[in-house]
């Protein structure tokens, strides 16, 4: 149910760890570590389908608390989707 | 629906139950759960109905106290130069008006109402732990009262609520003020995990069978994620207030940049907890908002699995955004892009609440009675400090409007219509639940309109004089810089808004007279299972729940629950008792045993909160002795806990047994335990970042570790004492004799090895001649072989307890729950020693 938004914290903490370490070690602004940043957000995108896919597979329950947990678990990989992009995009200015 | 459990779900259609119950039943029911009768034991009492009574109560007594020391600053600025307050009083009473109500009353006040209402709402007979949450309060208050009083001796901290060094540090603020703030805040966080705990367990384990988590209520929703998120974030600031006071006391540097500390650090850990600080409170407002506006509304919630998923979201983005309070500290460009992306995108599901809300009044026929209209006027107060804060959060912006009254301005639309609003309109909601009168409905809409105005015309100036350039925190400024007018203005609002705080004051008096009728009932046709019938056992029998809304859907409830139609309908050998549920399905797994209140709890609040408090004003012996009689206190009071039953089963109701007694993932202790670990490992895992943090400021001052052969003998302690612990549990089992004696040796086995590898690390990091006070390294490392001694002394204490158990018998093969626990915690211990010894040593890479 929150696959998804673990995705979500897992990419914010993940972008954040990699730009500091990159501050470290030489420039946050520097092009190895903004490519790095985006392999890293794109692996998260990806998962964040592969959950949405596996929610959704072979599960027809209309009513019942299964089907209510994976509805939630659905908008929750959407809106971790959004967070993704929203939060990948300062890498491409 | 596949069961979690084993149990059969098919039983739940044998209820309600139709043969007569048992003669006498009600009233052993009632005696065992009988109110206090005497002073004392009003003191010493445990029951939710009571301690969340005076939960509620203490966060409104430092609700209004706060607030007295808001209309102070209001008088102050009123009109510029004025010499109302002095600069130095001023100072110690902003600082005083952001931490009370942050600390003493917002979290406080959130986590009483979950006390309060939880326990009713989920059906249960009470929260799983009451001792626990009793002690919660009792430190509260005694802690926050003592901390509060500092002010009339001119020793308040005055650093501001968010006490930056090197402000706060002994060079700028000598004199124990600011100690006063990190022993007694770092206290408090303590009381409030404690209350997190016992919240977490009671949702998840102390559900009305059939409850799944599409039936929980959405308020206990908000309060899960609530209590996980403390779990969370308040280690930080348990860690942040530890290490400033060790340099303060001690003179280690993490925040000396001279000795290669950074202040920098106390701000990441400052707002690693601050920032998700505001949605811990703002959570379980929207939760309370979210069961209110159907209720007024009387229509379902729309949108049900959206607002869950929203509050979801709220949790986990609430920690990806800490550092849009430091946009101005020079943090690398792409960081901070990256949290201003963070900090917009919290629109998205705080937007998805309110729309909710919107659509469920729009689909509804809205009641604006008081409750409905804290309700509303909260959600409008809310949208509009939202609005500023997705201003605030683009940097450009933020650099302008930051330390400005804006931001004034907006944080207090936020939380002001974000919790006190909504606390209102709870406070309005279930009132009558609670003291079975409602508060007037006259006085309620003169106090809300009063609020709503007073809130409005207070802090919508300051958005003006944010702008204008006025700056935060000064005690007066001069004249003929636009400011006066809307200073002045604001002024008059806080003043209207103090009026409707102290009408809302005289009508609660009034409710709470001893004398006069109590009959309320469910007056605002509430739906949830807080409006069936109670008393102080909470329901006469636990309700199967078929529905979000079971007083709307599920017709004769309330006459069948309380005809005792339903589950655990008495008290069998006069015990008090509630039902474990699982997690997931809430299916019926065992009975547990209540304890009855006695002082041991209080005693323990008393002492702990004196250990505290007594060191902030360095009388060392005195602390000392207050604190192994808290842990004196604590001991006795766990020492009557695993008691054996009479009976293996107890019947349920409808032909149902369950067992008295369960061990391991199953048990409400397991759970409890793993949360406090989590804690544990949480406050290890930021000191570790810390180190790290502080050693990519100057890593030139960094030395060399001791000699690899004293680790490896801490590490092969360690993994001994690790194995001993975890092979523990197995042998208490064994069907055998001795078998309880032999998980007693490995358990004391453990705790020698964790204490010994303590001893043996700490020797040879002292040997190298690295002291602590020296150097930024010095103080991280021995900050981290502290915190893990500190297990390790615990772990000490618990094999000498566990020793004590068997030696007076305490100690039973079928009885193996205390051997599980204390098994966990030192297994826990050594792989945190093993960690943290492992980071200091090979990080960052002199170490082989």
């Amino acid at each position: 149910m929150t696959g998804g938004l673990l995705i979500w914290a897992v990419h914010f903490i993940g972008v954040y760890l990699i730009s500091s370490a990159a501050d470290v070690w030489s420039s946050s602004e520097a092009a190895s570590a903004r490519w790095i940043g985006l392999a890293f957000s794109m692996g998260c995108l990806l998962a964040d389908i592969a959950m949405a896919v596996w929610l959704s597979r072979g599960r027809r329950e209309v009513f019942g608390p299964e089907a209510w947990e994976r509805r939630v678990g659905l908008t929750g990989v959407l809106v971790a989707a959004i967070g993704v992009l929203w939060q990948t995009a300062p890498m491409a200015f | 629906m596949t069961s979690e459990t084993g149990f059969d779900v098919d039983k739940y259609d044998r209820f309600p139950t139709t043969e007569p119950r048992p003669e006498g039943e009600l009233e052993q029911l009632e005696q065992a759960w009988c109110g206090p009768r005497s002073p004392w034991e009003w003191i010493t009492a445990t029951n939710n109905n009571i301690i969340g009574v005076y939960y509620v109560g203490a966060a409104m007594l430092f609700f209004v106290l706060a607030g007295v020391l808001a209309l102070l600053m209001r008088t102050q600025l009123a009109l510029p130069m004025t010499g109302f307050l002095p600069q130095d009083t001023y100072n110690q009473i902003f600082t005083m008006h952001g931490t009370v109500m942050m600390f003493l009353f917002a979290v406080p006040a959130v986590e009483a109402l979950g006390v309060l209402l939880l326990p009713q709402m989920l059906g249960a007979r009470d929260l799983p732990f009451p001792r626990l949450g009793a002690y919660a309060f009792w430190a509260y208050l005694i802690g926050g009262l003592a901390f509060f009083c500092s002010l009339f001796f001119g020793l308040a901290p005055d650093g501001g609520w968010f006490m930056y060094p090197p402000l706060t540090s002994m060079t700028y603020s000598p004199g124990i003020n600011a100690d006063f703030w990190l022993l007694g805040i770092g206290f408090i966080e303590i009381s409030a995990i404690a209350g997190a705990i016992e919240i977490i367990v009671g949702v998840l384990k102390t559900r009305a069978p059939s409850m799944t988590l599409d039936k929980l209520p959405v308020f206990a929703w908000a309060m899960l994620i609530f209590a996980s998120m403390i779990i969370i974030a308040f280690p930080s600031i348990i860690l942040a207030t530890l290490l400033l006071e060790l340099e303060r006391a001690l003179g280690w540097p993490f925040f000396d940049p001279l000795k290669g500390g950074d202040p920098m650090l106390w701000q990441h850990l400052f707002w690693f907890f601050g920032h998700p600080e505001v949605y811990i409170i703002f959570l379980p407002a929207a939760g309370a908002m979210s069961t209110i506006i159907p209720a007024m509304a009387r229509t379902p919630l729309v949108g049900h699995p959206l607002v869950v998923m929203a509050m979801l979201a709220t949790g986990f983005i609430s920690f990806g955004v800490w550092a849009h309070h430091m946009f101005t500290t020079g943090m690398p460009q792409i960081s901070i892009n990256y949290f201003s992306a963070a900090s917009m995108a919290v629109s998205v599901p705080a937007g998805v609440q309110v729309f909710a809300w919107i659509a469920t009044i729009a689909a509804g026929r809205m009641r604006f009675s008081t409750p409905g209209l804290f309700a509303v006027g909260g959600m409008v107060i809310f949208v509009m400090g939202g609005l500023t804060g997705v201003m605030v959060a683009m940097v450009p912006f933020d650099w302008q409007a930051h330390d400005s009254y804006f931001i004034v301005a907006h944080l207090h639309y936020v939380l002001i219509g974000g919790m006190v609003f909504p606390l209102f309109a709870a406070i309005y909601y279930w009132l009558p639940m609670s003291s079975a009168r409602p508060l007037s409905e006259r006085w309620g809409k003169w106090i809300f309109w009063l609020m709503f105005a007073g809130h409005n015309l207070a802090f919508m100036p300051m958005h003006l004089t944010g702008l204008m350039g006025m700056p935060r925190r000064v005690y007066t400024y001069l004249p003929g810089r636009g400011w006066d007018l809307p200073n002045f203005i604001s002024t008059i609002g806080a003043f209207m808004f103090g009026l409707a705080v102290l009408l809302w004051v005289i009508d609660m008096i009034r409710n709470f007279r001893p004398f006069g009728p109590r009959e309320a009932g469910n007056i605002h046709d509430g739906p949830g299972l807080e409006w069936l019938p109670s008393g102080f056992y909470s329901v006469r029998s636990i309700p199967v729940v078929k529905s979000l809304y079971p007083l709307w859907d599920q017709k004769w409830l309330a006459g069948d629950v309380a005809a005792g139609r339903y589950f655990l309908p008495g008290a069998a050998r006069g015990e008090r008792q509630t039902l474990v549920t699982s997690p997931l399905n809430a299916e019926p797994q065992y009975v547990l045993r209540i304890p009855r209140p006695s002082g041991w709890h209080l005693f323990g609040a008393v002492f702990t909160a004196g250990f505290f408090l007594i060191l902030t004003i360095q009388a060392y012996a005195a602390a000392v002795i207050s604190g192994v009689l808290a842990i004196y206190c604590i001991m006795r009071w766990c020492w009557f806990l695993d008691a054996p039953h009479a009976r293996k089963t107890t019947e349920i109701g409808a032909g149902i047994r369950v067992p008295n007694y369960v061990s391991g993932p199953s048990s409400h202790g397991w759970w409890a335990m793993v949360i406090v670990l989590i804690v544990g490992g949480m406050v290890c895992l930021l000191a570790g970042f810390s180190y790290v943090f502080l050693w990519s400021r100057r890593p030139d001052l960094w030395e060399a570790p001791p000699p690899i052969s004293s680790l490896l003998v801490s590490v092969g302690l360690l993994a001994v004492a690790g194995v001993c612990a975890l092979a523990a549990p197995r042998a208490v089992r064994m069907a055998r004799d001795g078998a309880v004696s032999a998980a007693t040796g490995l358990l004391v086995l453990a705790s020698a090895g964790v204490i010994a590898a303590s001893i043996v690390e700490g020797r040879a990091w002292w040997t190298t001649g690295l002291r602590p006070e020296v150097s930024s390294q010095g103080a991280s490392v021995y900050a981290l072989l502290s915190w893990a001694g500190t297990f390790a002394a615990i772990g000490g204490l618990m094999g000498l307890y566990v020793l004590l158990r068997r030696l007076f018998g305490r100690l039973a093969s079928e009885r193996p729950s205390t051997v599980d626990l204390i098994s966990l915690f030192l297994a826990f211990t050594a792989a945190q020693s093993i960690g943290v010894m492992l980071l200091v040593r090979l990080f960052p890479g002199s170490g082989i």
